[in-house]
């Protein structure tokens, strides 16, 4: 069963994901922030990454790039889901390798996360 | 012939048979001998042809029968014989007898008949008959005789030299001239004669004539004769000389006195002519010629009448008439009116006589130009009359004064100037000193002895008092004149009036002062006070200014008086005689027309018709009107009061240039009277705009062209941080306080401004002098078109910029704050659609669509409002790429056409390269389709149409629906603006257009719209074409 981290400060986005992917058979492990995401990966590694860019604490943005930057890290997929309309952009730069503008039709959440596990 | 007189001598001529032959063939000479007694011997034929004897008939008979018995008696023979005894031979020449006594001219010559022993016993003669060359020589001796009494008895001088220079002859005359007598100098050497003839300059010439063998003719005058001589040397032909001197003085005389005549005549300046009767000029002197205008000796052999302008038949007439006074008085004088040749016409005076010429009557014309004459005599004529004239028309008098007898002469005019008449004026300087105003006498005369002092020309300006009262101003002007001694006796001058003149310059003077009166004051009521008093007395001796009051009325508001003790008497006359508005003439009069009146001289009649009645009359009379003048004071064509003038007695007479001045005057004092009017008025809005300056409401600043500020008030010293100090240095420039980025909007602002003249606001932002930017609205106008001086009012608009941005701050939160619950949402729904899917419940799926849609909807208007938040906030991005317009207008259609009924209909060429936001782009063109559906609810299509042009592509989205008022194009593109009607029927934020627009000036491109209420919208925009994709 593959691992997927979800990080949203939203209460309702994270029980979307969880309920949607947990369906499809995926391990969803959610967490509110970033120092969040940090602690977790410390204790697993998760086989792909959902992150909000607009988070509390430590930005989505920064999390990528700790991410891309860690050689232990670099191997997991990131996909960057955010209500900002350049997200394609921002995902190009922080080097994230996929994302999900918001709001999202399930369907395409699963799509893009079938195409890396 | 044989035969010998003696036997023992041999006859010479029988002896000699040759020659005997040759005397026998000698018929012309007769040859005979004779022996020593003259007897004769032997005879030959000539001796018979001759002598008339035959050889038997005279042989032995002696020979002196052949001498006339005159010479016999003279016993010539016999000498004859003993002559050539005694030289050898005999020659004469005499008359011989022939046989039968007849004389005949013969030259003979005896010769001696020698023996062997040499003794003589005989004689030859031959002799030869000369009678025809004697007869020829009697005729030559008489022809010399003659020749010789001719050349004796002319005047004329004769000499003959031969070839050495001796007198061969001289005649009487010439003897007398050398003073010499014949026998003096006959045969003697000229230069003998007269030792130093080699020098004298005539004999030269003789000498040359002589040397050179030619004949040689000179006049000349002979010092020691006075006489004026003809030579002629005539080389002769044996190589003599003769010489022939003629007095020639009588001639010489005659030549002289020709040549003078000659001269005269053309040196003379007056033309001579000389025709004959028949009118042909045969001769005309250089001054003839000259006059008449044609080359030297041109005129002859033409006809005299075409020298004159006039006809054939009026020339016969003249010349009858000259004919007549010549047999009168022999000669003719007058005028003729002549023509050159050249056709200009002038006039000669002309002497004609006749003279008579070999046998025919020839006309003498001696002819004078006087047309110069003619012009100066015309020209005189016409200075004369011009004297007379100018003196006439200017009304001027002459006046010689004689200063040593104390004399003064007038003309006519001259009295009439002084107001007297002859008799009145004794002429003495002190009876004029009494006629010259006492006020201007002083200086006349300080004037008049400078000019005697001095003796210097002499010009005066004075007034003279009439007898009536009345003053005139008079000028003179005159020369003064000195004898010997240089002591002033008389003067000449002239004198004429200038009372108008003069009366014009105190009028001229009086205006620009009273102008001065008038401009010095806004308060009206002062300044015709002042000017009441200014007329007083220079132009009238009274002036009054009434006012028209409320109720129609009028009310004295300034008068003076000469004499200032009848102020209040004119006052109170005024309050007793109060003007009555019904009255035809006068005061009424002038206000009712706003014409002014004018009575040159106010006769006793018109003050009678005038007066109302005889307490008036008594009133008007006393009062000695002369003159007056009432004239209008209008303001914008109104009459708003009036001036009156009046001279009494003493005083000056109107006159039109009078008149002119007063109205003026009036004139002058309506504008000044606007002026003040308008002035208060100005002040009024001054006061206003002072109040709004001064109050600090709003900023206020004055711009000069350059856009310098120039003044501003405390409010924008405050809001900008600067002083006064600055904007008086003139140092502050509205570019130099306004951030970059606004220059352009300035400009363009500027530009409205210049272009339609009306003020125009604007949102900007100022420099404050801490270098914060303060954001501004700012309203502009122009105060002075031609100086392009603005005013500009600014308001301080910070605290609404503040609240504008937490605003879309605030939007911005909240739309992501709005999109996190909807993403949770659509996921929700997602969830249960999924849950329920299997139930094939129709009426779920429907439902689960519709929740979708309004999801959609939803998300789109929170887009919309996060992306006004970062248009405001400067923070909307664009991700520019390369990119197929085709795709976009494709993708476009395609999804608002899955949503709609409309027919989407496409026209055009789509495929065209652009460089810019895909995304955005697609935006801005579905906005467009979408608002084309939205508001065409009863339309079914939409017209989208794509069209090329040279540097961009322009695309339209066309519906047929509702329409949009003109008034609203411009706002549509405003943020949240929505035209107000179709809000209530139309639900949205009013954004979507404010995106696109700002979407597509970020693209460099523009978007409009065209509209029709009713019959629909097109909405445009245009895009530059990527520079590599142009074709």
């Amino acid at each position: 069963m593959k691992n997927i981290l979800v990080c949203d400060d939203d209460e309702g986005i994270l029980d979307v994901v969880k309920m949607a992917l947990s369906d499809e058979g995926y391990n969803i492990l959610t967490v509110r922030n970033g120092k969040e995401v940090l602690k977790s990966i410390e204790t697993q590694t998760p086989d792909l990454v959902l992150l909000d860019l607009w988070i509390p604490g430590l930005t989505g943005e920064k999390i990528v790039k700790t991410f891309k930057t860690d050689q232990k890290l670099k191997h997991i997929p990131v996909i960057i889901f955010s209500a900002n309309r350049n997200i394609e952009k921002i995902a190009k730069e922080v080097q994230a390798d996929g994302f999900l503008p918001k709001p999202f039709d399930l369907e395409d959440l699963e799509n893009i996360i079938k195409k890396f596990i | 012939m044989d035969r010998t007189p003696t036997s023992k001598k041999p006859d010479f001529i029988s002896n000699t048979q040759f020659f005997k032959q040759v005397i026998e063939s000698l018929e012309d000479y007769a040859v005979f001998t004779t022996d020593h007694k003259g007897t004769v011997t032997s005879w030959n034929q000539g001796a018979e042809n001759i002598l008339g004897y035959t050889e038997k008939e005279i042989i032995g008979k002696s020979s002196f029968v052949f001498f006339t018995p005159g010479d016999r008696r003279n016993k010539i023979p016999q000498k004859e014989i003993q002559n050539a005894l005694n030289t050898g031979s005999s020659r004469d020449e005499r008359y011989h007898l022939r046989k039968d006594k007849s004389r005949f001219w013969a030259s003979g010559k005896l010769f001696l008949l020698k023996d062997e022993d040499g003794k003589v016993y005989g004689f030859t003669k031959i002799m030869r008959d000369l009678t025809a060359s004697k007869e020829m020589e009697n005729k030559v001796n008489k022809a010399y005789e003659d020749t010789n009494n001719i050349l004796e008895s002319i005047s004329d001088a004769f000499v003959s030299f031969d070839r050495e220079w001796k007198y061969r002859y001289i005649n009487k005359k010439a003897a007398e001239i050398i003073k010499k007598t014949k026998e003096e100098v006959l045969g003697k050497s000229v230069f003998d004669v007269f030792p130093n003839i080699e020098k004298n300059e005539v004999f030269q010439l003789s000498y040359k004539a002589w040397k050179e063998k030619k004949h040689i003719k000179n006049e000349y005058f002979s010092q020691a004769m006075q006489r004026w001589l003809e030579a002629n040397f005539y080389p002769s032909a044996d190589g003599g000389l003769s010489a022939y001197y003629s007095d020639i003085s009588k001639r010489k005389d005659i030549e002289k006195n020709l040549q003078i005549q000659a001269q005269v005549l053309e040196s003379m300046t007056e033309g001579v002519s000389l025709s004959n009767s028949k009118g042909i000029i045969k001769y005309t002197n250089p001054a003839e010629d000259r006059i008449f205008g044609y080359n030297r000796g041109e005129l002859i052999g033409k006809h005299h009448f075409i020298q004159n302008i006039y006809s054939r038949r009026k020339n016969n007439l003249i010349m009858g008439e000259i004919d007549r006074q010549i047999e009168k008085k022999g000669y003719w004088t007058g005028e003729f009116e002549n023509v050159k040749k050249d056709g200009t016409i002038f006039t000669t005076f002309a002497r004609i006589s006749k003279v008579e010429i070999d046998g025919e009557m020839h006309w003498v014309c001696l002819q004078e130009d006087i047309t110069k004459r003619k012009q100066s005599e015309q020209k005189l004529r016409e200075s004369e009359e011009r004297l007379r004239l100018a003196l006439e028309a200017g009304n001027m008098g002459a006046w010689d004064w004689d200063i040593a007898n104390n004399k003064i002469s007038w003309t006519d005019k001259v009295y009439e100037l002084h107001g007297t008449k002859k008799g009145e004026f004794d002429g003495s300087i002190e009876e004029f000193n009494k006629l010259i105003h006492p006020d201007d006498s002083n200086k006349m005369f300080q004037l008049i002895n400078g000019a005697v002092e001095e003796v210097k020309p002499f010009k005066a300006e004075f007034r003279v008092r009439h007898r009536d009262g009345k003053v005139v101003w008079l000028f003179t002007e005159a020369l003064t004149l000195a004898d010997a001694k240089g002591k002033a006796v008389r003067m000449l001058g002239v004198t004429f009036e200038i009372t108008e003149r003069k009366n014009r310059e105190i009028n001229t003077r009086f205006l620009s002062k009273a102008s001065k009166v008038i401009y010095s004051s806004l308060d009206y009521q002062t300044t015709l006070n002042n000017l009441a008093s200014l007329a007083v007395p220079d132009i009238a001796d009274w002036c009054s200014v009434d006012m028209l009051d409320e109720n129609g009325g009028v009310e004295l508001v300034a008068v003076a008086h000469k004499d200032p003790e009848k102020v209040k008497w004119a006052i109170e006359l005024r309050k007793t005689n109060p003007v009555d508005m019904e009255d035809l003439t006068g005061l009424p009069n002038v206000i009712r027309t706003g014409q002014s009146e004018m009575y040159p001289l106010v006769t006793d009649e018109m003050i009678k018709l005038a007066a109302k009645n005889a307490k008036q009359l008594r009133l008007l009379l006393s009062i000695g009107f002369r003159s007056v003048m009432i004239v209008p004071i209008k303001s914008y064509d109104k009459v708003i009061g009036v001036i009156t003038f009046v001279t009494t007695q003493t005083g000056r007479q109107y006159t039109n240039s009078d008149l002119q001045m007063a109205e003026e005057l009036a004139s002058r004092i309506s504008l000044a009277i606007e002026n003040a009017k308008l002035y208060q008025q100005v002040e009024q809005e001054r006061t206003k705009f002072k109040i709004l300056y001064d109050s600090n409401i709003i900023g206020v600043m004055i711009i000069d062209k350059n856009n310098r500020i120039t003044q501003a008030n405390e409010n924008f010293l405050k809001l900008l941080g600067y002083t006064n100090e600055e904007i008086e240095s003139k140092s502050l420039h509205w570019n130099q306080i306004t951030p970059h980025e606004y220059l352009e909007i300035d400009e363009k602002a500027y530009r409205g401004l210049k272009k339609t003249g009306d003020a125009v606001t604007w949102e900007k932002e100022f420099i404050k002098s801490n270098e914060e930017n303060v954001p501004v609205i700012v309203g502009c106008a122009l105060i002075n078109k031609r100086t392009q001086e603005k005013v500009a009012f600014v308001l301080d608009i910070t605290e609404q910029k503040k609240l504008e941005e937490r605003k879309d701050e605030f939007i911005g939160i909240a739309s992501h704050e709005l999109k996190t619950p909807l993403t949770s949402i659509k996921g929700y729904v997602q969830i249960l659609e999924k849950a329920l899917r299997d139930t094939n419940n129709e009426k779920v799926k429907t439902l689960f669509n519709k929740t979708n849609i309004y999801i959609n909807k939803l998300d789109e208007l929170i887009i919309d409002l996060l992306d006004v938040s970062k248009i405001q906030a400067g923070k909307l991005q664009f991700d520019m790429m390369d990119f197929n317009l085709k795709q976009l207008i494709d993708d476009g259609i395609g999804y608002i056409q899955a949503g709609t009924s409309h027919k989407i209909i496409l026209e055009g060429d789509s495929n065209i390269n652009i460089f810019g936001d895909k995304h955005r782009l697609e935006q801005v063109f579905v906005n467009l389709l979408s608002n084309a559906v939205k508001y065409s609810p009863d339309a079914d299509k939409i017209k989208v149409k794509i069209t090329r042009f040279k540097d961009n592509v322009e695309i339209s989205v066309q519906d047929f629906g509702i329409g949009i008022s003109k008034k609203h194009y411009d706002k549509l593109f405003q943020r949240f603006y929505r035209v107000e009607k179709s809000a209530k029927n139309f639900s949205g934020l009013g954004i979507g257009l404010y995106i696109s627009s700002k979407i597509i000036s970020r693209h460099g491109g523009r978007i409009w719209v065209e509209s029709e209420l009713g019959k629909g919208s097109t909405f445009y925009f245009n895009l530059p074409i990527k520079k590599t994709d142009k074709k």
